[in-house]
This record gives C-alpha cells, sequence and structure tokens, in this order.
C-alpha cells in the first residue's frame, strides 16, 4: 500500500489557481470544478484505476503546473480530458512491473453487526422505493435458470426491451445505494439523523 | 474509424480493458464516454450487467478474466459487486410474491366463499306451517336439495383448500432449497495478490489471508518474472500435503510491456488454517525453475 502512504494531496494554493482558470466566477468555477472532478474520476474508475481520487490530483497538479500556457483553451472538460488520459496512460507504464502491488485485497471484511445494519437499512430502503421499482427489482431477482430468464423477458416487454431494463435496474440500484448509504450514515451518527429528519 | 453510435458491445469490451491496446480506438471511445453525459446511464447499466454475470457464473472464461484480473481492479467495483451480491441474496431468499399472496388471498377467499354460501342458505328456510302442504314439500324439497349442493360445494372447497396447502408447503420446500443451493452457487471470494516468490526474499513475512467459514473461493493473482510466457504448471501444497490439494495448467496474462502474471480461482474447501505455497513451474523446463509463492491461512 505505498501508493497509499506516498498519496499527493492537491494544495489549497493550487487548488485556487484552478478554480480561477475555470472561470472568474467562484459559484461557477465551483460548478465546473464538480463537473470535471466527477467526470474524470469517473473516467480513471472505467479505466479499472486502484486510486481514483489521487490520479484526479495528479491531473490538476499537472493542469495547475501549465496553467499560464493554457489560459485561451477554449474547452477546459476537453483539456481536463487529454491530461487525464494521459495521467493514466502514464501511471499505466509505470505500474505494469508493479501492478499486482495494488490493494486487490481481500475485499473489506465486514463484522456480523455491520452485516446486520446493512441488511437492516436494505428492507428499510426497499420499502421507501416506489411500489412499481419494488415489483421489478423483486421480479427480476426471482426465480433460477430458465424460469428467470423468462421472467426477465416479461419484465422487460413491460419496459420496452431489455436495454430498458437493464437502464431501470441500474437506476433502481443507484437508488438503493444512495438510500443505503444514508440510512448506515443516521444510524452511526444520530446527530446526523437529527438534523436530517 | 468508428461510427457515430457506441454500441453495447464496444463499451463492454472498453470496460474490460480490451481496447487498452488499440490506441485510436480506446481515445475515441473514451473521449465519447468522457464527454456525452448521456451514455453514462448507459456505461453504468453495462457495469451492472458485467457483475451479474459474474456473480451468476455465466461469464466465459475469457470474460471472467478480464474481470478479476482488469475490471475489479477498482475499490468502487468490487464494492458494487458486494452490493449486488447483497442485493441478490436478499431479494433470492425473499418468498415469491406470488407464494406471499396466496395464503391469504387463497383463505380469504375461501372464508368469503363460504360466507356467501351461509348468506345464500339463510333466506332459504322453512316457511310456516300454516302454508299449503304442497308449498311446504316444494321448500322441503329444495331445502333437501340445497344442503346436498352446499355440502358438495363445502366439501371441494376443502379439498381445494387441502391441494392449495399441499402445493404451499411444496413451493416452500423447494424455494428453501433453491435459498440452500444459492448460497453454495454464489460464494464468497477473498482477493490473493501473490508478487514475491520464496527466492526473493526468504526472510519477508508471508502474505496472510484470513479465511472464513463462508469462503468459497479464492481468486489467486500471481506475478511472475518479466518477460515471462508459455504455459505453466501450477498446483497448491502445504507442508502435511505435497499434492492433491489443486491443480492447473494455466497461460500467463502478458501486458504489452512485458510484464505477465496468472489469474485463476481456487476453492477453498480443502483449505484449512496453515502454511501453504502454490507452485508454479513452466511447462517447458527450458522456461525456468519452479517457484514457490507462501502465504498464511488464518481463521
Amino acid at each position: 500500500m505505498a501508493a497509499r502512504d506516498s498519496k499527493r494531496v492537491l494544495t489549497a494554493e493550487a487548488f485556487g489557481k484552478f478554480l480561477r482558470w475555470l472561470s472568474n466566477d467562484d459559484e461557477q468555477a465551483v460548478r465546473e470544478y464538480q463537473l470535471i472532478r466527477k467526470k474524470v474520476v469517473r473516467y480513471f474508475i472505467q479505466k479499472s484505476c486502484p486510486d481514483p481520487d489521487q490520479m484526479f490530483d495528479e491531473t490538476v497538479d499537472i493542469i495547475v503546473g501549465k496553467i499560464d500556457a493554457c489560459a485561451d483553451i477554449a474547452s477546459p472538460l476537453a483539456y481536463c480530458f487529454g491530461v487525464a488520459r494521459n495521467v493514466w496512460r502514464q501511471n499505466l507504464r509505470e505500474n505494469k512491473s508493479v501492478v499486482l502491488e495494488w490493494d486487490v485485497p481481500s475485499p473489506p471484511q465486514h463484522d456480523a453487526d455491520e452485516h446486520e445494519r446493512e441488511l437492516q437499512c436494505l428492507e428499510r430502503c426497499v420499502g421507501h422505493l416506489a411500489s412499481n421499482d419494488r415489483d421489478v427489482v423483486t421480479r427480476y431477482h426471482q426465480g433460477q435458470g430458465l424460469e428467470k430468464i423468462k421472467t426477465r423477458k416479461l419484465l422487460a416487454d413491460g419496459v420496452g426491451g431489455m436495454n430498458a431494463l437493464r437502464i431501470r435496474m441500474c437506476r433502481i440500484r443507484k437508488d438503493l445505494r444512495r438510500c443505503i448509504v444514508d440510512c448506515l450514515e443516521r444510524r452511526l451518527n444520530p446527530k446526523y439523523s437529527e438534523v436530517q429528519e | 474509424m468508428m461510427s457515430n453510435v457506441l454500441d453495447t458491445n464496444q463499451i463492454r469490451q472498453y470496460l474490460l480493458g480490451r481496447l487498452d491496446d488499440n490506441e485510436n480506438l480506446e481515445k475515441e471511445v473514451s473521449q465519447r464516454l468522457f464527454l456525452d453525459d448521456g451514455l453514462s446511464e448507459q456505461v453504468d447499466a453495462i457495469e451492472d450487467e458485467i457483475i451479474e454475470e459474474y456473480l451468476e457464473g455465466t461469464l466465459n472464461a475469457a470474460d471472467r478474466q478480464a474481470v478479476t484480473g482488469y475490471f475489479l481492479r477498482s475499490r468502487e467495483r468490487r464494492e458494487k459487486l458486494r452490493f449486488n451480491q447483497l442485493l441478490r441474496r436478499h431479494f433470492e431468499s425473499q418468498p415469491r410474491a406470488s407464494e406471499a399472496a396466496a395464503t391469504p388471498t387463497s383463505a380469504g377467499n375461501l372464508v368469503s366463499q363460504i360466507d356467501r354460501k351461509s348468506e345464500k342458505a339463510v333466506p332459504v328456510r322453512p316457511r310456516a306451517y300454516w302454508q299449503s302442504p304442497a308449498m311446504v314439500f316444494g321448500q322441503l324439497a329444495a331445502l333437501v336439495l340445497l344442503s346436498a349442493l352446499s355440502l358438495t360445494y363445502i366439501s371441494s372447497l376443502h379439498n381445494r383448500q387441502a391441494l392449495l396447502e399441499a402445493s404451499l408447503g411444496r413451493e416452500r420446500a423447494n424455494s428453501a432449497e433453491r435459498a440452500r443451493q444459492t448460497a453454495l452457487l454464489q460464494p464468497a471470494m477473498v482477493a490473493l495478490t501473490l508478487v514475491s516468490d520464496r527466492s526473493r526474499d526468504a526472510s519477508a513475512q508471508i502474505p496472510k489471508l484470513p479465511l472464513k467459514g463462508s469462503t468459497d473461493r479464492l481468486i489467486v493473482e500471481i506475478a511472475l518474472p518479466a518477460g515471462s510466457s508459455g504455459s505453466y504448471d501450477v498446483h497448491l501444497e502445504s507442508k502435511e500435503v505435497k499434492s492433491g490439494l489443486w491443480s492447473a495448467k494455466l497461460m500467463p496474462i502478458v501486458s504489452p510491456q512485458g510484464d505477465a502474471r496468472l489469474v485463476f480461482d481456487v476453492p477453498t474447501r480443502q483449505i484449512t488454517p496453515g502454511i501453504y505455497s502454490f507452485v508454479v513451474a513452466p511447462t517447458n523446463p527450458s522456461g525456468g525453475s519452479q517457484r514457490y509463492y507462501d502465504f498464511a491461512v488464518q481463521p
């Protein structure tokens, strides 16, 4: 886990410079930054990078180092993509020989209490789904083998095709994940819960 | 040149890392995915699909290897995989919607049917004795007939209820069996990465692998010396058992830079706490000597 120990942190100065490059208007700059961060981190995840946040910081560091030369860039987003892609390629070259040091690691071990909390939150969140979403997700997971295939085909016919069903399921899963994270947060931090509820 | 539309398969290949060696295509696809917000949901859905097929065991060998050796390097995806596993187990352990609905509805119907029957019977009480004998006889006959029909009907309802209960019992038993099989078919996995073999640093601490009873499979990745190629005979041995635990002939995954690794999975049923080694030997003896990759399994 050497990579984590040597994790780079984006300095306040570099961050400020980066924001100014995005826009002179503070609010607009923050919005642009959030969008770029989301997209770049997502890109690194798609490239299976073990530490997308650190690579995003590296990307911004490089851009900050070149800001004076790239003041007239028409599309900061497209420019960020180019730099991010170079960071990925560089990382690929450097880490090929030690690629196996990534923390492939055992999936995080969850203790019984934590697992129980997760299941309770899952039950709760499933209960909060819209009834048609709950019906889709329940039926989607039912049955085995041929029966499961038939059920999914019927579901797909009902929602406009298999691709539409995949996307619908993807949205439901996302909603459930968000809800569970929120629920776990509330259970671990009652103060948060008081403020939110 | 790529068409304007990215198809599902192209995105899937991209997500499995298969375009990384094709610089132009990789760039075009990644740029499209980066800049086109409209594709992000489709990409997420394809990621989910890959994870789902991985969990269901329906991926072909090459895709499975791409998933364990590339796709799951990302912590976020491993977390997504864990979440999907939780979701599957949750829903597959639930009683079926039709089954859950069957009991109250059937019982309710049964009760309401019987109630309705009773209500029908009420108005057909015998009339007063001062009415004409023919009327009394006719009414009595009708009452007898109605009673006989009622008995037949109620008896058929009882039979139907018994059949339904028997069928429900069978469904429940099947469900429990399916849940048990599902647990067996979707084993928990633990990843193990072995970088240094015994000869490189004999004094180094060997990797420790906590193994729970619920873990059914090890996903193992072994780094081979740069430039390795050709097939390898790999077997698992412990101090006590030198052969028979597990063995396979494997081809390494070699990157364009020449780095090679072996990725495979091993069932844990014969693995108990103790010291183990994967013995890796080139199938062709001229390919070098065998190497020992040690690890300790802990309870």
